[in-house]
């Protein structure tokens, strides 16, 4: 893997580095399908555990009800061994393009940060 | 000829690859320049490290505290092994005799301040075993004393889960045209990076610094936060992240939740064993705040810290505080104290020393009996004119009123009978401002019969303006700092805490009242003076009832930006403050008088052991 750093091009990877797998169609549609969920149970299985204390006791998804999630599977990035991201658009009542920050865990893609990229479609 | 040039090339690198390590210990123990007077100030650089991590500002403020000289400590050429390295322990002890030596022979104090970030503490360490006490202070900056969390996974990858999240991390924001957790993750593999393991045999070898040395330990806290669709959610660490991957885990060396400058927790950088054992402590530095995203560029991520503002201002302070330390403090004065209750100092280091017996006892400074004057007196204050006024309680308010008593240089005496009526009870603590108002410290009655109050009365004695309701029983100090225009800042101990309020010609009230909080430095404040400039950077000399002398600074919002113990005496007190006291026959905190003189020697009246012990600058 090699990485811009600003200040020159640094070889990462080693020759044993096994990739994750990447996000499939199927499950980009669980992990939206997880994100939107009012149930909080379900939308916590979006997040990654590191992330997870810190909206514990929401009753709710951080996304409001009515909101629907579009992985777009297509700009998916592995950006190294198990640390990946990928856009998403937000409709409903909380519209916006999102790039999803990826942490491989527990044998699928997880959240643990998003950053706002613009309005929505 | 190629297969000749080919040897050549050969033979050179070997030849480099000798030299280089031991050219590198040769420069860094040498000696740049004399310090001549000025005590030097070596700045030690950390891990795959260099010395351009020392920016201007850190150097011009070790420069501005005046009497200091910096020099940087360089290892860089062998900054991925560990300390004990010819080229970097051994290195280091040399160069600090080398400038101890340099700095004695030309009349310096002979010792070393090493300034240290990181590993460089560690270094440090390693050379107090030959040096230690050549060491005049020692300030570390995120410092692994138990190791470091940044250390690569437990296969010895040196690029795991940690360094894929710094690579992106690093893409997104970059900051100063390099990206310093990806070069420590480049180097986690190395033999420094193996030994700060926590619990690595290295550093269980490494020796403490001898007890003789003050030790600053400075840590860094972030703060961090991600954003999930415009949530912020907080984040322990950028570690947590990364799980087993990189050793967290339920690693209780380091404590849990993780808390930390990004690549050294607060626990191992403030280790109690290196810390609590040396007088000047620990301090965390404010947490900085910020999105996971920017953790690497936030003020107090490990690398920046030497720059963090907070730090700089941290280490200026301490070095200067360093110059001004005090020592243990001795028995002073000759002849014996019952119940030492109120101190003061003139202009020229004359102390002037009230107890049980109720006459004003004046001692030089080397602690001869001058003089004694006055009578039924329970309070002293002097001013710089050489001034001496006490205050003798009467025994009825209206035939036998309280006195302000006067004595001029000259030997007379003069007092004013406070106004008839005066509910004034008794005061052990005194001070006058320059437009000529007394200030009094009167401790409200037993059983809570009357509150605690500050008694202001102007030079004839004439109606008490009275401020009441700071507390009942628990007042025995204070102090009055002019600031101009017939205005005054008063200063009054109470248990954890410190009040002031401003005073003018036209205004006496208590509001609004202002609280200087103990910080974790003191609990029972009993006795209070204003710091000389002597004792920069403080700004007021507190006895704590537990036995501490405590110089407290602060800021604008009144938060301790410097509340350090420099001294420690015999007498401890029960820290309830509530305890019965045969001495006295009630229950209330005990007067422990503290006064400075204009040189920053400390003198505190220990009441219970019935001494007066003097803290020298050291």
């Amino acid at each position: 893997m090699v990485v811009s750093t600003g200040a020159g091009w640094w070889v990462l990877a080693r020759s044993h580095d096994v990739r994750s797998p990447p996000l499939t169609e199927k499950t980009a549609a669980i992990l939206a399908d997880e994100l939107v969920s009012q149930d909080p149970a379900v939308a916590r299985r979006a997040y990654s555990g590191a992330v997870l204390s810190g909206i514990e006791g929401k009753e709710s998804s951080l996304l409001p009800a009515g909101a629907k999630v579009s992985v777009d599977t297509a700009t998916f990035q592995e950006l190294g061994k198990g640390i990946a991201q990928v856009d998403a658009s937000v409709t409903g009542s909380a519209a916006g393009s999102w790039r999803l920050h990826l942490v491989y865990e527990g044998g699928r893609w997880v959240i643990f940060d998003t950053e706002p990229l613009g309005p929505g479609p | 000829m190629t297969r000749r040039l080919g040897a050549s090339i050969v033979v050179v690198a070997m030849w480099l690859a000798w030299l280089t390590p031991t050219q590198s210990a040769m420069g860094a123990s040498a000696c740049s320049e004399n310090p001549g007077t000025d005590m030097p100030v070596l700045l030690v650089h950390g891990f795959a490290g260099d010395p351009s991590i020392w920016k201007d500002p850190l150097k011009n403020a070790i420069t501005a505290a005046g009497g200091y000289v910096a020099e940087p400590f360089d290892y860089s050429q062998t900054n991925t092994r560990w300390v004990d390295d010819p080229t970097i322990g051994e290195a280091l002890a040399i160069r600090i005799r080398c400038l101890a030596d340099a700095s004695k022979a030309s009349g310096g104090p002979g010792k070393v301040v090493i300034v240290a970030h990181s590993m460089g503490g560690l270094a440090a360490r390693e050379a107090s075993r030959e040096v230690g006490d050549l060491i005049a202070l020692v300030i570390t900056i995120g410092t692994p004393n138990l190791g470091s969390w940044l250390r690569g996974n437990a296969a010895g990858d040196a690029v795991g889960a940690l360094g894929q999240l710094l690579a992106l991390l690093c893409g997104i924001e970059p900051y100063e045209g390099s990206c310093g957790p990806l070069n420590l993750i480049r180097n986690a593999g190395t033999p420094a990076a193996r030994a700060m393991i926590p619990g690595s045999p290295e550093l269980a070898r490494l020796p403490q610094f001898p007890d003789s040395v003050p030790v600053k330990a400075i840590a860094g806290d972030e703060r961090l936060t991600v954003n999930l669709f415009g949530t912020a959610v907080a984040l322990s660490s950028p570690a947590t992240l990364l799980g087993p991957d990189v050793g967290l885990g339920p690693d209780v060396t380091l404590g849990s939740p993780v808390t930390g400058d990004g690549v050294v927790g607060v626990a191992s950088a403030l280790d109690a064993a290196q810390v609590d054992s040396h007088s000047l402590g620990g301090s965390t530095v404010d947490p900085c705040e910020g999105g996971i995203l920017q953790f690497a560029s936030l003020p107090c991520y490990h690398s920046n810290l030497p720059s963090d503002p907070a730090v700089v201002s941290l280490i200026r302070r301490t070095i200067q505080a360093a110059a001004t330390t005090i020592g243990p403090g001795q028995p002073w004065g000759e002849g014996s104290f019952t119940h030492p209750s109120s101190l003061a100092t003139d202009a020229d280091g004359n102390v002037y020393v009230v107890d049980e017996r109720g006459t004003v006892e004046k001692y030089s400074p080397d602690g001869v009996l001058v003089e004694t004057f006055g009578e039924g007196i329970t309070a002293v204050t002097a001013d710089p004119e050489g001034v001496i006024r006490g205050f003798s309680p009467g025994t009825d308010p209206w035939d036998d009123p309280a006195k302000l008593w006067t004595f001029p240089p000259d030997g007379s005496s003069t007092y004013l009978p406070v106004a008839a009526g005066a509910d004034v009870l008794t005061a052990e603590s005194v001070a006058v401002d320059a437009e000529g108002y007394w200030y009094l410290a009167i401790r409200g009655q037993l059983g809570g019969g009357s509150s605690d109050s500050i008694e202001r009365l102007d030079a004839s004695g004439g109606q008490p303006m009275s401020a009441s309701g700071i507390g009942t029983e628990v007042v025995t100090g204070i102090a009055a700092e002019d600031i101009g225009e017939g205005s005054v800042i008063i200063y009054v101990p109470v248990p954890g805490e410190v009040l002031r309020f401003k005073s003018d010609l036209n205004n006496f009230s208590l509001e609004p009242i202002e609280s200087i909080p103990a910080d974790g430095a003191f609990e029972l404040p009993t006795g209070v003076a204003i710091a000389p400039d002597s004792l920069d950077p403080g700004q007021l000399l507190v006895s704590d009832g537990n036995g501490r002398v405590v110089l407290l600074g602060w800021d604008d919002n009144l938060t301790c930006a410097w509340c350090e113990v420099i001294g420690e005496w015999g007498s401890v007190e029960p820290t309830s403050g509530n305890e019965y006291d045969d001495a006295r026959g009630y229950n209330q905190p005990l007067p422990h008088p503290v006064a400075v003189d204009p040189n920053g020697n400390i003198y505190l009246g220990d009441y219970l052991s019935n001494v007066i012990l003097k803290f020298e600058q050291g």
